[in-house]
């Protein structure tokens, strides 16, 4: 979803708003025509086969206007298209079993191969942010972000046994997560429907927990929980922890903690108040609804769903989309996130000699995603 | 014997079978003779079933369903390891048939496969300890794993799941299913380890998958067929298309204008939600949705429905957002937009199955109206019920019986006829009921003229 925020600021005359957009398109041009790795991003939506780039659906916004199911013979059409259009985001869908573009020639045009997906929103965390809401993000918040991907990556890897995942800043508040085993491009949606209710927790007291999330709740869970409540200070005042506390099903257990609470006299107190408590179900209860991935579902479940390509530009905030090391997610700092403006300074300073070596793209293409990601891939 | 006929060429299902488990995932096609008439009322028998597991999952309580369910099936597809050959052919060859009814879109498809997947649920749960450790045999060909060798931390966590004594399997996740979904599996390293008191889940899937394999095939071969049978499938899927979808297939078209005078045909679904409409100039999504299909199933032109959205929204809406906004969704409904597809108007189970949004005028109002509003609704009807017809109504509706109760809503509302119009025991689709009314007030139209002479 795109939101425009700019008309929030002051107004504006309607000559300054054509001139910033014209900036815009301008310093996007450039970014398309230097930066954005456009081969690397063929190699990898190709996996070695050509049909398999060539099938697969484009979308592009331009001018608030989406065009759906457009597709490309090849990475030069696919820079060409990209180089004139200059659009403002670009998403993958799955690869069809015939050219989207040309869909109408056929009768049953149906996606064969697609990705697995996720998408996590720092606003799916309101009810338990206490730094900020909305769309609004800031370094503390993104503990909630560092708990979700660590726990995906140790389902998909530890259980599901997946290797090759690459996870993406989606430009804004939140994390995408790309899946590109073999046996998961080619699972149905049935299957991917089941695997996802796997990996979904349904916050009911009557289930005990399975051997899987209790492995979870171990291995990332409880270890993080420390870290997440002193980052957002939860159990420092009683506002912070009604939210938490509020994931206690037991009207009167939860009564009896907040009493205590207030009782005792720091966050360290409360926390091992909490673990000694002779209800051995209280923690796992309150940290699953704090701290387990919210996940929007219907994104992974069916084939057809679009998500944001890595290294777009977001429209509102002008940052990169950047590939995330899931093993380094803690010290992803939202602040040092390229920014559009940055590189086109870059640009204009040193030339198109420097873009091999942009200081601040480098890392991003040439270790997280194609060292780490695409080298892996082959 | 030979169980392990893993081709799906046609293979003589011979007299040996009745030593096989009764239950199957129709891999075989049977080849008998068999007379037209006989094959006609197998598939019509199916159809029964299949209708009712459809009607019933919209029931209210799991108990009532299960067991009315296994009474329906008993009457009409009875089937166990005693069963005679005549029952076990009955069920092969009404399955392969309808196969034929039901391959021709997607739409089709996916509900043949979710009520015959039901059919089977049902069937597995039902079969005696003796009869389900036969088809486990002959269908999952696995071997438990050896407890003692597993990693301790599998082992731990299996006992969790299971006794000790039990068998426990390991197969790639890929093939497990549902039970991944169900969360009844133990995952690690991409193998699902599960006890076999689970093993039903993954025949659920497979047999979902198999049949979703068949009705593919099932598409291709069609033009194979003898004409009489190709005669006789189109005479089914007809008769399904009854029950079931009510597209503008029959050809029926409405003007724009002439749609104000059809509102008093309009099941109350849709009169409430056309209300709601009509109140605030604007509706939610589902609601939309709703409406906007019928009011195509009816005949409504894609040009018109357009205007007649604009209508109201415009009241409180600039055009330019209105095309910004809406026209997409219009346009999609009729299959003009995104996937293409010709959307075919809700049917009753599927509006019964929608959860409306509080204030949402959307879904079935004999389920979502509370009593009270309900009753409100009755006592300013321009037929006035007395208070037995209400008191029924409520029952109908309290009890979950909500086409049941559309339909008597139907008879109070078209008083005076000699003989009931419509001889189904309840409403299927709401585009069913419209019809029903048109026709209604075609006769009585006759009426007025025969006694004008």
């Amino acid at each position: 979803m795109i939101e425009f925020n700019q008309n929030l600021k002051k107004p504006r005359t309607e000559e300054e708003i054509q001139k910033e957009n014209q900036d815009k398109t301008q310093n996007l041009k450039i970014y398309y025509d230097y930066f954005f790795p456009f081969q690397q991003i063929f190699e990898w939506l190709s996996y070695g086969n050509l049909d398999f780039f060539h099938f697969r659906e484009f979308s592009f916004l331009s001018s608030n206007i989406i065009r759906r199911f457009v597709s490309f013979e090849n990475v030069t059409e696919f820079q060409r298209y990209v180089s004139m259009n200059i659009p403002q985001k670009i998403d993958y869908g799955a690869i069809y079993n015939y050219p989207p573009n040309k869909r109408n020639e056929i009768t049953e045009f149906q996606p064969k191969k697609k990705e697995l997906i996720f998408d996590i929103d720092i606003t799916d965390y309101d009810d338990c942010r206490t730094c900020c809401s909305g769309t609004n993000i800031c370094n503390k918040c993104w503990i909630f972000l560092v708990v979700a991907i660590k726990t995906l990556e140790y389902i998909l890897r530890n259980q599901f046994a997946f290797r090759n995942i690459l996870w993406v800043f989606s430009g804004r508040r939140g994390v995408h997560c790309w899946v590109c085993d073999k046996t998961v491009l080619d699972s149905s949606d049935s299957l991917r429907k089941n695997i996802v209710n796997f990996i979904f927790f349904e916050n009911d007291e009557k289930k005990p927990l399975t051997p899987n999330q209790l492995e979870i709740y171990n291995e990332i869970l409880e270890p993080y929980f420390k870290k997440v409540i002193e980052t957002q200070e939860l159990f420092e005042k009683p506002e912070n922890w009604q939210k938490v506390l509020k994931f206690v099903k037991e009207e009167e257990i939860q009564k009896k903690i907040e009493k205590d609470f207030e009782q005792l006299p720091d966050s360290k107190s409360r926390y091992e108040y909490l673990q000694t408590m002779d209800y051995s179900k209280i923690l796992p209860q309150i940290i699953f609804g704090v701290i387990y991935p919210r996940l929007d579902i219907n994104v992974s479940k069916t084939m057809n769903h679009l998500l944001k390509s890595p290294f777009c530009i977001h429209p509102s905030t002008q940052q990169v989309c950047v590939p995330i090391d899931p093993q380094k997610c803690e010290d992803f700092d939202l602040k040092l996130v390229p920014q559009l403006n940055n590189l086109v300074d870059e640009f204009n300073e040193k030339g198109i000699n420097s873009i091999p070596q942009s200081k601040f793209l480098n890392y991003y293409i040439k270790k997280l995603f194609i060292q780490d990601f695409l080298d892996k891939l082959k | 014997m030979d169980f392990k006929v893993k081709n799906h060429s046609l293979n003589f299902v011979s007299k040996q079978s009745n030593e096989l488990s009764c239950l199957s995932f129709y891999e075989k096609i049977p080849i008998n003779d068999i007379d037209l008439e006989t094959l006609e009322f197998y598939a019509v028998d199916r159809l029964k079933v299949l209708w009712e597991i459809e009607r019933l999952q919209t029931a209210k309580k799991d108990y009532e369903t299960a067991q009315q369910l296994s009474f329906v099936i008993d009457r009409y597809l009875p089937l166990s390891n005693k069963s005679t050959t005549e029952q076990r052919d009955k069920d092969l060859i009404s399955h392969f048939l309808l196969r034929c009814c039901f391959c021709h879109n997607e739409e089709d498809r996916i509900w043949f496969i979710k009520n015959e997947t039901k059919l089977f649920e049902s069937r597995y749960y039902s079969l005696s300890p003796q009869d389900k450790r036969k088809f486990i045999s002959e269908n999952f060909p696995h071997k438990p794993i050896n407890f003692q060798l597993l990693d301790p931390m599998i082992k731990n966590s299996l006992l969790m799941t299971d006794r000790l004594e039990s068998k426990f399997y390991k197969i790639p996740f890929t093939e497990a299913g549902e039970l991944i979904g169900s969360k009844k599996a133990y995952l690690n390293q991409g193998f699902a380890y599960f006890s076999e008191k689970v093993i039903g889940k993954i025949f659920r899937t497979q047999f979902n998958q198999k049949i979703a394999i068949g009705l593919q095939k099932a598409s291709n071969i069609f033009d194979k067929f003898d004409e009489r049978i190709q005669k006789m499938i189109e005479k089914l899927r007809s008769k399904n298309n009854t029950f079931f979808q009510f597209g503008n297939q029959d050809g029926t078209h409405i003007e724009f204008d002439e749609l104000k005078n059809k509102i008093k045909s309009f099941p109350l679904c849709m009169k409430l939600i056309y209300e709601k409409l009509i109140q605030d100039h604007h509706l939610k999504h589902q609601g939309r949705i709703q409406l906007g299909l019928f009011l195509k199933g009816i005949g409504l032109s894609v040009h018109d429905s357009i205007r007649f959205w604009k209508q109201e929204f415009l009241k409180k809406m600039t055009e330019k957002d209105f095309e910004k906004d809406y026209i997409y969704g219009i346009k999609y409904n009729y299959g003009l937009e995104g996937k293409r597809v010709n959307w075919s108007p809700y049917s009753c189970p599927k509006i019964i199955g929608l959860k409306p949004a509080p204030d949402d005028f959307s879904g079935c109002p004999f389920k979502f109206l509370s009593t009270h509003n309900f009753k409100q609704i009755l006592l300013n009807l321009e037929q006035k019920p007395n208070e037995e017809q209400i008191n029924e109504l409520i029952s109908l509706k309290e009890g979950g019986h909500c086409q049941v109760a559309c339909q008597r809503y139907w008879d109070l509302v078209h008083p005076g006829l000699d003989e009931p119009l419509n001889k189904l025991s309840g409403i299927e689709h709401p585009n069913s009921y419209f019809k029903y009314s048109e026709e209604y007030y075609e006769i009585q139209k006759e009426k007025e003229k025969e006694k004008e002479k």
